[in-house]
């Protein structure tokens, strides 16, 4: 009997391979197959809750390759001399592992709707499949190469499914983007990895708290930002946050999965995974980038007139909260954040899909008074914005609050008055989105007779509904009226008990000027600021809208120096270096000709010359060929001669 | 004297099972002219052998065999793998449809011949015996190789012969300077002999050393007495080229251990010979497979150059070597066969053994495709195969004992060998076949196949029980 721990990603992974081989048979019956192996992995994932909630780890390992003990001889730390690989169950990855099979399930249930009638319907399951395994197994990994493997793949289905459109241009070049903007952080991730074999010699993570004995500071100090970096390009953090806006070229449904919900938050994941090797110094540099990006990408969002780049930058948003968070090393408050947005931010665009496909629209200001006709929607956006605004008492609110109570307490007094201006920022986007999308007049109609828009039918409501009450709820598991048990689940022992009373109310402020601007700005148009600092809030709010020119900034220094640095090198090995290197791999072809001249070519002509003499005497002796033979009895000859006069 | 024969005849039932049978077989060939009862006889002899064998005492009582033959668990190891290339091939031989069904029989019965040879070599403990047991072996390959009617099988097999016979008697010219120098034939005796000699005594021991082993390089496609390989495997039928590349290297293998066991006094003369030999056979095995259009011959390019990788356990000679060699002859011996049953299967469909049949594959035969792909990419050592644990540890003996210069070559070699690997892989998926007919190979080859993969991916994926056995047959004194 296999233990729950494997099938979780295993059903997934035989999904994949089921739908990749004979996908196209299966037809419809491939989305069947989809849901129902992120069910089971969902099912197993319930199956171990209990043991984990009791605080034990489970584990299998797998010991693949036990080396000769001569081999490892010799070696730092090398005491066990196997390669083994291993996958674990903890608080915190019992947590991811929820959120992946929970949220995967409901987005691959919505998919059989969204993606009906796409010619390569199967092809998508099937990705998304591979995407929900190797994310599985990143989640699992205890060992940092296995992770690495499952990092990369995850990016890899990240890039087929933004440009699963690949006819489109657009999409196309954006899965290339987001796939060499996150390799950046790959290569530094990569490097840490390496960085922490050599120098610590352990790569499991149950093993890294011991590391601050035998690392020195400043080493330590390196390797946490490297494996950082990482986490910045998959987290689409500032300043690798470039490729996530772009990836909203991809199917809806592969947004809210992969570019919301999870795999973007494979770098909050990691982060706190790795969290004992981050030294004072490193998590200060967190700190500083998540609020960076969180309030930097929520002042872009509040400008974006795309419904799906404003989740975009809502999104980096609330990942920098995440990192701020983790900066100041609440890991367990980075997790919850996590796993709410998982549901809000996954419902958000699920909602925002369902309009796109009601409508075939997402221009902001094309759209509007979509709430009589699609009230379903409208009513689970409405939901899932006020929980992302932390109105009390959704899940938002908890997670949120959460944080704000330990930057008042854990960090510099002006973080506090930062988030909540992060909070105002949130609020005003989300509902300024919300406002103009469901309220007001409805849009004009020209060009859309043809479909007037309509209620998405029951197979994506139906997961809607269930997240929108993930969205509204999942929250009190770690609030104090239970007694948080999701905070138990990762390890805070001591979690801050009850609510305070000037943090509700600063966030509830917060969230009603949020509530104020996103009106009186967002949709009446009304300028609030007085005239004379009206030319520095144009000025702001065109900095904002062109995303602070960071692709601009990257176009110049960064693509464009590379690109005529590209042609000039192209230049140089067209003339210099490709001369030596066909020269050389012309030898070593002329090397291998020759020989091969020498065992048949060569000694065929001789033969051929010898054959037709041969021939001539007469047709029964014609199919001997002796002279090749003699080529060769002639070589043992002269080499063993050779041998004897080396030898002697 | 009636009590050392009749112990030495209860270890050697599996060997006698085979021969008997063997005569059998070729009897029952003659006698009918129709394959299936032959076929039948040699796999019961094979079942028979397998079951002698299983049950055959090991270790044997002491002063058995007269001192000619050591049925020591190194030995068994090897018998065993000799038995498991028998099964693999008859699968091969019986589903191949280049043997005409009336010389069927003669086949299977040389085949079991050319087996007990395999085992026999393992087993010698005299330089008699080894050159008996090379020479059952040379005879009935070079049957084999010319068994197909046409010419170009014949001439390969007349070519294989003259090279065979010349090489063999270098090698019996070097066994019998030896006897004159030593007085000894017996291995043990031979290495007490050896150990003294010092001066022009062993200048002399060396010249009869190089003649003989000249003889064993030839055996297993050593670089300079390869160049038979290509010819043969060419003209051979596809079946008892597979056989040639696994069971004979193997066996010849097992023998040059025990010899340089018996002739570790002369190691330290010997080594860099060895060493170099080493690289020039994978560097040329590899370089002049690059160019290679027929199949055949291209395996038998890949095989000069595994051979080069196996040479490197025995080249750098430490436990740990030896070890990477037993574990990497496994490893060859399951994908080798592998893709001989593969070339077999693509043969029967086709009717071509160019590379170009291969175009394609993936569509025709999506199964087959992928075995091949699999055991194409165990050749080119890539993980989680069973070849890549192989030269994993053959190349890790290497920088084990210090020679990092051979391990680099190794690693060269590796990259070349990728190139012509993974362009039958490319042929395979990515050109469009020649015809798109599906080809759908026979039940005994798709059990050939299967195991083969079945082998290749699980002991790669677990390879402990594999090691663990290896690394109890190391520590067993070869003498």
């Amino acid at each position: 009997m296999m233990p729950a721990l494997l099938w979780i990603p295993l059903l997934p992974l035989a999904a994949f391979a089921l739908l990749i081989t004979c996908g196209r048979r299966l037809g419809r019956f491939s989305a069947v197959v989809t849901v129902a192996a992120l069910a089971g992995s969902g099912g197993a994932t319930l199956a171990l809750a209990e043991p984990v909630f009791h605080g034990h780890r489970l584990s299998v390992q797998w010991a693949w390759l036990s080396l000769p003990a001569a081999l490892t001889a010799g070696q730092a730390g090398a005491g066990d001399p196997r390669w083994a690989l291993g996958l674990s169950v903890d608080g915190l990855s019992w947590l991811m592992l929820a959120v992946v099979t929970g949220v995967g399930t409901m987005i691959a249930l919505y998919s059989t709707g969204y993606m009906r009638g796409d010619p390569r319907y199967s092809r998508f399951f099937a990705y998304l499949a591979l995407f929900c395994a190797s994310m599985l197994g990143l989640v699992l990994a205890d060992h940092f190469l296995l992770l690495y493997a499952c990092w990369e793949l995850v990016g890899l289905c990240s890039y087929l499914l933004i440009s699963f459109w690949f006819e489109r241009p657009s999409a196309a070049a954006a899965g290339r983007k987001a796939f060499i903007t996150t390799r950046i952080g790959d290569a530094g991730l990569l490097a840490g990895i390496l960085w922490l074999a050599w120098a610590g010699g352990t790569l499991r993570f149950e093993e890294f708290a011991a590391l601050h004995g035998t690392l020195s500071g400043g080493r330590l100090t390196a390797i946490s930002l490297l494996i950082f970096l990482g986490a910045v390009g998959k987290s689409a953090q500032v300043p690798l946050h470039v490729w996530l806006p772009d990836a909203m070229e991809g199917p809806t449904p592969v947004s809210a999965l992969i570019h919301a919900a999870t795999m973007v938050a494979a770098g909050v994941y990691l982060v706190a995974r790795t969290l004992p090797l981050f030294t004072p110094e490193s998590l200060r540099v967190v700190l500083a980038v998540g609020l960076v990006t969180h309030l930097a990408a929520g002042t872009v969002a509040l400008t974006m007139t795309d419904i799906k780049r404003v989740l975009a930058y809502s999104t980096i948003s609330q990942l920098g909260l995440m990192m701020t968070a983790l900066g100041l090393g609440a890991q367990a408050l980075a997790m919850f954040h996590l796993t709410t947005h998982a549901c809000f931010k996954a419902l958000l665009f699920l909602g925002a899909g369902s309009v796109i496909h009601a409508t075939h629209e997402q221009e902001l200001g094309r759209l509007g008074g979509l709430r009589r006709a699609m009230p379903w929607t409208a009513a689970v956006f409405l939901v899932a914005a006020v929980s992302m605004s932390g109105v009390f008492p959704l899940s938002g609110f908890w997670s949120k609050d959460a944080i704000l109570l330990a930057a008042r307490h854990g960090g510099p007094p002006w973080l506090l008055g930062a988030l909540l201006a992060g909070a105002v920022v949130t609020t005003a986007y989300i509902f300024r989105l919300y406002l103009r999308c469901f309220h007001g007049a409805a849009a004009s109609q020209e060009g859309r007779a043809s479909h007037p828009p309509h209620e998405s039918p029951m197979v994506m409501v139906l997961p809607m509904a269930v997240l929108a009450l993930g969205a509204a709820a999942v929250g009190l598991a770690g609030s104090p009226w239970l007694h948080h048990p999701l905070l138990h689940l990762l390890g805070v022992t001591e979690p801050h008990g009850g609510i305070e009373a000037p943090i509700l109310l600063w966030s509830t402020v917060a969230a009603a000027a949020g509530l104020w601007l996103a009106w009186s700005v967002g949709v009446r148009r009304a300028r609030p600021l007085p005239a004379f600092l009206r030319p520095l809030g144009t000025r702001l709010y065109t900095l904002a809208a062109h995303k602070y020119y960071v692709d601009e900034w990257y176009q110049r220094v960064v693509i464009g120096p590379c690109l005529s640095a590209a042609r000039g090198l192209s230049r140089f090995d067209l003339r210099i270096i490709d001369g030596a290197v066909n020269g050389a791999g012309r030898a070593g072809w002329a090397v291998a000709r020759w020989k091969e001249r020498f065992d048949r070519l060569v000694v065929d002509r001789l033969v051929n010359g010898t054959a037709a003499a041969v021939r001539a005497t007469g047709a029964g002796l014609r199919w001997i060929q002796t002279g090749i033979v003699h080529q060769y009895l002639l070589v043992v000859v002269v080499a063993v001669v050779l041998v004897s006069l080396v030898l002697k | 004297m009636s009590v050392v024969l009749a112990e030495s005849l209860n270890a050697w039932w599996p060997e006698a099972i085979l021969s008997v049978g063997a005569l059998a077989v070729l009897l029952l060939g003659a006698w009918t002219r129709r394959d299936r009862p032959s076929l039948v006889a040699a796999w019961l002899t094979l079942g028979a052998g397998a079951a002698a064998l299983w049950m055959a005492p090991v270790p044997p009582a002491a002063g058995t065999f007269f001192g000619l033959i050591l049925c020591d668990p190194f030995s068994l190891a090897f018998r065993w793998l000799a038995l498991g290339t028998l099964a693999i091939v008859l699968l091969l031989a019986s589903a191949s449809r280049e043997l005409a069904a009336s010389v069927r029989g003669e086949c299977y019965g040389l085949l079991l011949l050319l087996g007990v040879g395999l085992m026999l070599m393992a087993e010698a403990n005299h330089l008699l015996m080894a050159y008996l047991a090379m020479e059952l072996v040379s005879l009935s390959s070079y049957v084999l190789v010319g068994f197909l009617r046409e010419r170009r099988s014949a001439e390969a097999a007349l070519k294989y012969l003259l090279f065979g016979a010349l090489s063999s008697g270098v090698m019996l010219f070097g066994m019998s300077l030896l006897f004159g120098l030593t007085e000894a034939l017996a291995f043990p005796d031979l290495q007490a002999a050896v150990a003294g000699a010092g001066g022009p005594m062993a200048r002399a021991l060396l010249v009869a050393v190089a003649l003989m082993l000249a003889g064993l390089a030839f055996k297993i496609s050593m670089v300079p007495f390869h160049m038979w390989t290509p010819d043969a495997y060419e003209g051979a039928p596809a079946a008892v080229t597979a056989l040639l590349s696994v069971g004979p290297k193997a066996a010849g293998l097992a023998l040059f251990l025990r010899l340089l066991e018996a002739l570790a006094p002369l190691w330290p003369a010997l080594a860099p010979l060895l060493l170099a030999l080493t690289v020039v056979t994978m560097t040329l095995g590899n370089l002049v497979a690059l160019v290679q259009t027929n199949v055949k011959r291209l395996l038998a390019y890949s095989t000069i150059g595994q051979v080069g990788y196996l040479l490197i356990g025995l080249a750098v000679h430490t436990r740990v070597g030896h070890e990477a060699l037993l574990v990497s002859l496994v490893a060859y011996g399951f994908m080798n066969l592998g893709a001989f049953a593969c070339v077999v299967a693509v043969m029967n469909g086709t009717g071509s053994e160019a590379l170009e049949a291969f175009r394609g594959l993936s569509r025709r035969a999506p199964g087959l495709a992928l075995a091949c792909a699999v055991f194409l990419l165990s050749l080119a050592g890539i993980p989680p195969l069973l070849g890549f644990i192989g030269k994993f540890l053959l190349f890790g003996s290497a920088l084990e004992a210090g020679a990092v210069a051979l391990a680099a070559a190794a690693a060269v070699n590796s990259v070349i060998a990728l190139y012509y690997y993974t362009n039958i892989i490319r042929l395979m998926y990515f050109a469009p076949p020649a015809q798109a007919a599906p080809l759908s190979p026979s039940p005994a080859l798709r059990l050939a196949l299967g195991s083969c993969a079945a082998a290749t991916l699980a002991l790669g994926l677990w390879p402990g029980p594999l090691m663990e056995l290896v690394s109890r047959l190391a520590v067993v004194r070869l003498l």
